[in-house]
């Protein structure tokens, strides 16, 4: 019976069925690689905005411990330190009516130049923690009195200009530049041996721009220019801003290094 | 009884037993399983409208015309729903418009209600297993993940079946003019047989599924 029937006629239409099944099979599996390279660049952006996220939060919970030291150094120890040096006045005004041996007249001599010194430091440790100046006068004041006391220290001269009308800044904003730029100062002051820095304000396309230059030694040849844990920490700050930050060795000499950081 | 009888008689359990079961866990399905639920509804409500047809000795082959499409769309959709993640809706939805659009052309103009409508269920079983191999493509795959989750065990069940069942019911499906016409009834009763096995064991799997993952809530 079965030789009678021409197997031919069944066999090669399912073989077309079958071959209709591979293709599919196939054609499906090739949207589905593609969906899946989407799928994957969707996780690794949804990550990248909860790593952002992560480090905006650890970056605005270091400034609110750092504000709140810089208080309690101030007004706490600040004051103390301040109410021990008028005692320590008072003592050598009384001391001054009575006789009294030359040594203790030094000692409270003494103690009233070291709760000075005290005082300074306090101040000093306080403002480097949180400069009030800043929140009260904003970026560019702030930066002008830096600039001041850099000069009167005369280690280096500092050419700042700001090329645009700076506009009003979101207070991490302005802490954020304002880090970045002390950072880079500090490590010029310590390890350049710089004679000139520039720095430069500007606004282009929506985006605050400030770039920073100096006339020092560089980095050295061979190694990478941002793989110091100082220039992380300010590239990590600048992307905590949706921002950029960009550092190599200039053109001649000294380092070069520019911030970019969108306006909103 | 015979024993061939007795087989196809006792076919019937399955989709009803499965249809009961989706009544009673109706609310502890997962929504992507919505379709399959329906889907046990609708073939356990078929299943028995054949059934009572049969044994009143009318022609039920027009319950045919209406179950495929129908299921086509609700197996479609289920198939959608665990993997619309990583296929574009379009394919489903152009595979469902394009079928169901066969479907009744095929019922209408080429093979009337009261025949046998083997061009839409051949057509059916080939898109069907297509989908079916696909989703153990993805179910293999570890960079879908699906394997590793409740839902993904639910649908690999799921879908064994329907890929047993589909792949049986293509074959005999295609060759059912050729056995009509060379072999005598006992044999062709005997290929039948193997359809209802492979009904069977589709069910089975889908009552494991329901067992092991509906019931104890274990598919969300």
């Amino acid at each position: 019976m079965l030789n009678q029937v021409n197997l031919v006629d069944i066999i090669i239409p399912f073989t077309v069925v079958l071959f209709i099944i591979a293709t599919g099979v196939v054609l499906l599996h090739q949207n589905f690689q593609k969906n899946l390279v989407e799928l994957e660049l969707e996780k690794a952006e949804l990550k990248s905005i909860q790593q952002n996220e992560l480090l905006q939060n650890s970056i605005m919970v270091q400034e609110e411990e750092r504000k709140r030291i810089a208080g309690d150094l101030h007004d706490e120890i600040g004051a103390v330190v301040s109410i021990i040096k008028m005692n320590l006045m008072l003592m050598r005004q009384k001391q001054q009516g009575t006789p009294t041996d030359n040594h203790d007249v030094k000692d409270i001599q003494n103690l009233i130049k070291l709760s000075g010194t005290a005082i300074s430091s306090v101040r000093h440790i306080s403002h480097q923690l949180m400069p009030p100046q800043l929140e009260t006068f904003g970026l560019v004041k702030t930066i002008e009195s830096v600039i001041d006391h850099v000069h009167q220290s005369g280690k280096l001269r500092i050419n700042f200009i700001v090329k645009c009308e700076w506009p009003e800044i979101q207070w991490p904003v302005t802490l954020g530049i304002y880090r970045i730029i002390m950072e880079l100062i500090n490590n010029t002051i310590k390890h350049a041996q710089a004679d000139n820095i520039s720095l430069a304000f500007d606004c282009l396309n929506g985006a605050l721009v400030i770039n920073f230059e100096d006339d020092g030694l560089g980095f050295p040849e061979g190694t990478h220019p941002q793989s110091g844990l100082g220039l992380i920490s300010m590239e990590a700050r600048a992307r905590a801003l949706n921002g950029q930050f960009e550092c190599s060795n200039g053109v001649e000499r000294g380092i070069k290094a520019t911030i970019i950081i969108p306006d909103n | 009884m015979s024993l061939v009888t007795f087989i196809m008689y006792s076919a019937n359990i399955p989709p009803l037993f499965g249809g009961i079961l989706a009544l009673i866990y109706f609310n502890k399905f997962d929504p992507k399983l919505y379709s399959f639920k329906l889907f046990l509804l609708f073939n356990a409500a078929i299943q028995s409208i054949q059934f009572v047809l049969s044994v009143l000795k009318h022609h039920n082959l027009f319950l045919l015309h209406i179950d495929v499409p129908i299921e086509f769309m609700l197996l479609t959709h289920f198939y959608y729903s665990a993997l619309k993640q990583y296929l574009d809706k379009k394919i489903f939805f152009t595979l469902v418009v394009l079928f169901v659009t066969f479907s009744i052309a095929n019922s209408i103009f080429i093979q009337n209600i009261d025949s046998f409508n083997s061009y839409a269920l051949i057509t059916e079983s080939v898109i069907i297993i297509i989908l079916s191999i696909f989703t153990f493509i993805v179910l293999l795959d570890p960079r879908s993940g699906m394997n590793n989750t409740p839902i993904g065990k639910t649908v690999r069940l799921i879908n064994s079946g329907i890929f047993v069942n589909l792949s049986t019911t293509l074959l005999i499906y295609y060759f059912s003019n050729f056995l009509l016409n060379h072999f005598t009834k006992k044999i062709v009763n005997y290929i039948w047989i193997y359809n209802d096995l492979a009904s069977v064991f589709m069910y089975a799997c889908f009552i494991i599924a329901i067992f092991k993952y509906v019931k104890p809530g274990k598919s969300r």
